[in-house]
């Protein structure tokens, strides 16, 4: 299962930055946070097919609700991870974790 | 009930549009849709919405998620077309060589196609600056002699044109010429056009500013008025609306600006025009001295053919009542369409329009080929796809739609190279018509329309073969190998290339060398070190003709005192490099036979250095010294068409109309024949200078390099013509180069047609030979394990190509050969089939092949038998 449920970067980024929205998870925080961490703008249309492609895979969820103002009406959606996507997060940081361990030098010396 | 927005704050609307064809249907797409509105909402910024929506679109179209196939909500035909679209720019990012291959080709073709079809364009649509070019016309008078007709009339009988017509309206004459303006002093010379008062009627030209010349301005004592042109305008007055009502010297008159012509007038020559100043019409002058040209438009209810049978007829008429100067002249009518460039002229648009066709033709066939081999790569998955219940239509659609967007992304890139090549080539030539060449709305749509029908062209073939593929053999087939229908398709494509490539080498070679002739063979002067230059000694500087007189003599004196300059001399029109003047004259004071015009000759004035200045060789008799007046040297052509012989003519009478007087010259020597050309030379009479006239050509001949006198000169001229401005000081050899340099740009795009036309076509060339000796790498494998060689394989490969050489060869050499015909007063006599043009093209050819077959052959006789057979 982990084999197929393994995260690219792009897209470990996007659930952890769902899961710092927390209540405000709406895809335009969550692109917000995620340009805040790393310091660059995800393209707009590598993101939504990411959370396309992260939906597809059954790690977020989302629900609807009206558009807030200045949306024209048009719906917003909330997205949350699921506990699948909790479950490969967690084993992508244990197998990055694992990875890095024993290879401190590298990561204090720059 | 919502608040309506400001305009401003609205996204743009085709963005949007876009935007909900491509996102994701339902509450998915309209949520990121709605994203950015919010966003755009935070910020509002046009540009920032629709490089988001762009991006977004973008990237939907290339990656497709699985959720929206699955829900085909919209419309299937629309569905479809999303779909394949998708699948075209999946094509692209999977196989981005091919793709990257297919749009170079086609934008370099389609952005070469388009430059040769701006060429026609300005020709064919823009063309003269007449409102209605169907009713306005010009007229040919020609000779009993079979001369080149000419485009002028004389002053006389333009005027008994126009009152004898009834069938044309608003007939109108110009002139072309220089002349001096005055400023502060100082003169300047000014290009300017003289011109009846109903020219800009005839041609329905407007003004931008104040008005054009009207009726009644060319009246004798009307008040003299200018009208400038647009570009002449902008330079001097920085386009200033009070330019109109100021007052300009020219000459020794003062003339009041009375408005400023449309920029649309500026059309070829016209583009150099400063100003228009009224003609004024002088009933006196000689029947026989055509120096005017003629506009004039037909009168309504009147038909072209009924105005050109009425002008015919006032022309007999004339010839009968004057027969001395007008005996055996016959008036065409002509369209205004067909005064543009002379024949010669839509023998280059013919021959561009060809060249784009037939470039266009190769780039499609090339393109078709790449799409075959791509296709045939793509045979399993088409035939699992039309196994699984697609329809062949469809399939062919989805080909058909690929092709359009590689279309596309080549005719952005054509604009681009299109714009490049006439940014050069606008370099390149000062000629003008190459700076009108551009890019507009004509050239778009012509792009536009390539983009529609050449994905439908290349699509044929492989679209063919799909149809044509047996769903369950393709599948049973374990290896992908193309089928022998669609190898022997490609090879005919290959051939049709090349024999197209090879019209276009055989033309484009064809109109080098002949041109290369013409400028090679001599002229008949020795114009190396010699320095030209033109004075107008104009009457305001000069009120007295004899001052103008004594001041270019004295000039030319001083010039001659120089110490690097050998013969100083003048003339009054150079031969070659300016506009010369032609006349009638008689010889020994023969009458013409009746029903027949008298002969005419370019009639050159010249001072008594003349001869050695020029280079001229004397066949007979002497030239003339600087006491002599009254004689003539006449040109070998001359002496034996109209004087009985080079032996015969020293000795006889000439006379000849100059301007308004009747001259008469003993001629005492017979000069070789001067021209540029490969047909018959000029009937050439060179006469003594015996008046001087104000505007005056030197020829100065150097000791050494005559291009490092330029400095020295121009000291020399401001001591004895202190107010006088040179006018085109430049070697001959200069000067014979800008006057080349125009053929060779339309020689040089014609080359490239044919580089890129061979380029390609080596390019499908090798694409074949290279794929079909990897079709057959098992049975080399085969063939060496039983013993046969490296060179036996060499051998197999070359000879498929070189069956399509020779194929295409014979049928090109024979197309260009053909097509050469047609070019006819564009090889100046040059023989289309000229063994030697014939040669370079198959030399070529042959190269190209041997290059383009070389290696795949090299690579076949290095197969390994038991690597080959194995993989079988």
């Amino acid at each position: 299962v982990g084999g197929r449920n393994f995260l690219g970067e792009f897209e470990q980024r996007v659930l952890l930055a769902i899961l710092r929205c927390a209540e405000e998870s709406y895809p335009i925080e969550i692109r917000r946070e995620v340009m805040r961490a790393t310091g660059h703008e995800p393209s707009r249309g590598a993101f939504y097919t990411t959370l396309d492609r992260l939906e597809s895979k059954g790690l977020v969820r989302w629900t609807t609700k009206a558009g807030a103002e200045g949306r024209d009406g048009l719906p917003q959606r909330k997205f949350t991870v699921t506990p699948e996507g909790v479950r490969a997060l967690r084993a992508s940081r244990k197998a990055l974790l694992e990875l890095w361990s024993g290879l401190d030098r590298i990561w204090t010396e720059s | 009930m919502t608040l309506r927005l400001r305009a401003g704050q609205d996204p743009p609307r085709l963005a949007d549009a876009l935007l909900r064809r491509v996102l994701p249907p339902g509450k998915r797409g309209e949520s990121i849709l709605g994203d950015l509105r919010e966003e755009f909402r935070a910020s509002p910024s046009r540009s920032w919405y629709w490089q988001q929506a762009l991006r977004l679109v973008l990237r939907y179209l290339a990656e497709p998620s699985r959720t929206t196939l699955s829900t085909p909500r919209r419309s299937p035909m629309l569905h479809d077309l999303t779909s394949d679209l998708r699948s075209a720019f999946r094509m692209f990012r999977r196989n981005p060589g091919t793709s990257s291959l297919i749009v170079m080709t086609l934008a370099l073709a389609i952005g070469a196609s388009t430059i040769g079809f701006a060429f026609a364009d300005l020709a064919l649509f823009r063309g003269l600056p007449v409102d209605d070019p169907a009713r306005v016309v010009s007229l040919f008078v020609s000779d009993s002699h079979g001369a080149e007709p000419i485009r002028r009339v004389s002053t006389p009988d333009f005027l008994d044109y126009r009152d004898r017509s009834r069938t044309l309206e608003r007939l109108s004459a110009f002139r072309q010429g220089r002349a001096a303006l005055i400023k502060d002093g100082q003169s300047r010379a000014l290009t300017v056009t003289w011109a009846t008062g109903d020219l800009f009627l005839a041609m329905g030209q407007s003004a931008v500013q104040g008005r054009t010349l009207a009726t009644g301005d060319d009246a004798p004592g009307a008040p003299p008025v200018a009208l400038l042109s647009h570009r002449y305008w902008q330079e001097e007055f920085s386009g200033r609306p009070d330019a109109v009502g100021r007052t300009m010297q020219v000459g020794r008159d003062i003339f009041t600006i009375v408005g400023v012509l449309t920029p649309e007038m500026e059309f070829g020559n016209l583009a150099e025009i400063d100003a228009w100043l009224p003609l004024h019409l002088t009933p006196d002058a000689p029947r026989d001295t055509r120096d005017l040209r003629f506009i004039a438009r037909v009168r309504d209810g009147f038909t072209f053919d009924q105005a050109a049978a009425e002008m015919a007829a006032i022309g007999d008429a004339l010839a009968a009542e004057y027969p001395v100067t007008n005996g055996g002249w016959k008036i065409r009518l002509i369209p205004i369409r067909d005064m543009t460039g002379g024949q010669g002229f839509w023998v280059v648009i013919a021959m561009f329009l060809l060249s784009v066709g037939l470039l266009m033709a190769i780039a499609t066939a090339n393109v078709s080929n790449l799409v075959l081999v791509r296709a045939a790569s793509r045979q399993r998955e088409l035939a699992v796809r039309a196994a699984l219940g697609a329809r062949r239509g469809r399939l062919v659609r989805q080909l058909v739609v690929e092709g359009m967007v590689l279309t596309i992304v080549a005719a952005m890139l054509a604009v681009v190279c299109a714009y490049g090549g006439l940014q050069v080539i606008a370099a390149v030539s000062s000629e003008p018509v190459f700076r009108q060449l551009a890019i507009d709305v004509h050239e778009l749509s012509f792009i536009g329309m390539l983009t529609l029908i050449c994905p439908l062209l290349f699509s044929i073939a492989p679209a063919r073969t799909i149809s044509r593929a047996d769903t369950r053999q393709v599948l049973a087939a374990a290896g992908s190998r193309g089928s022998t229908a669609s190898m022997r398709g490609r090879s005919s494509l290959v051939v049709a290339q090349v024999s197209l490539a090879v019209i276009l080498l055989t033309i484009s070679t064809l109109a080098l060398r002949s041109t290369n002739a013409i400028y090679g063979k001599p002229t008949g002067m020795d114009t190396r070190s010699s320095l030209v230059l033109t004075l107008d000694f104009n009457d305001a500087q000069y009120v007295d003709q004899s001052q103008a007189a004594a001041a270019s003599l004295a000039t030319k004196e001083a010039l001659a005192g120089m110490p690097g300059i050998e013969h100083a001399a003048l003339i009054s029109a150079l031969p070659i490099l300016a506009p010369e003047s032609t006349g009638a004259f008689s010889v020994d004071g023969n009458a013409v036979p009746p029903g027949e015009s008298a002969p005419i000759a370019v009639i050159t004035a010249i001072s008594a250095e003349g001869a050695s200045a020029l280079g001229l060789t004397l066949l007979t008799g002497e030239w003339w010294n600087r006491e002599t007046t009254g004689v003539a040297v006449v040109s070998r052509e001359t002496a034996i068409r109209y004087l009985g012989g080079v032996e015969r003519a020293v000795g006889r009478q000439v006379s000849y109309q100059s301007g308004p007087n009747r001259e008469s010259a003993r001629v005492i020597g017979v000069s070789n024949d001067v021209e540029l050309d490969f047909t018959r030379p000029p009937v050439r009479i060179w006469v003594s200078m015996d008046r001087i006239p104000r505007r005056i050509t030197y020829v100065l001949k150097a000791r050494t390099d005559a291009g490092g006198l330029t400095a020295d000169v121009r000291t020399a001229i401001a001591a004895t013509a202190p107010a006088i401005p040179i006018e085109n000081m430049v070697t001959f050899e200069q000067g014979f180069e800008s006057a080349r340099q125009s053929d060779y740009v339309i020689i040089g795009m014609l080359t490239g047609f044919a580089g890129l036309a061979l380029l390609l076509a080596s390019a499908g060339l090798f694409g074949v030979v290279s794929y079909s000796a990897g079709q057959r790498t098992a049975e080399f494998g085969t063939r060496m394990a039983l013993g046969a060689t490296a060179w036996d394989v060499i051998r197999l490969v070359s000879g498929h190509s070189i069956k399509l050489l020779a194929i295409g060869l014979v049928i090109g050499l024979a197309g260009g050969v053909a097509v050469g015909r047609t070019m006819g007063s564009l090889l100046n006599g040059f023989s289309p089939a000229d063994p030697v043009t014939l040669l370079l093209v198959s030399g070529l050819l042959m190269t190209i092949t041997l290059v383009a077959t070389a290696i795949p052959a090299f690579r076949a006789s290095r197969i390994d038998p038991v690597v080959a057979l194995r993989a079988e």
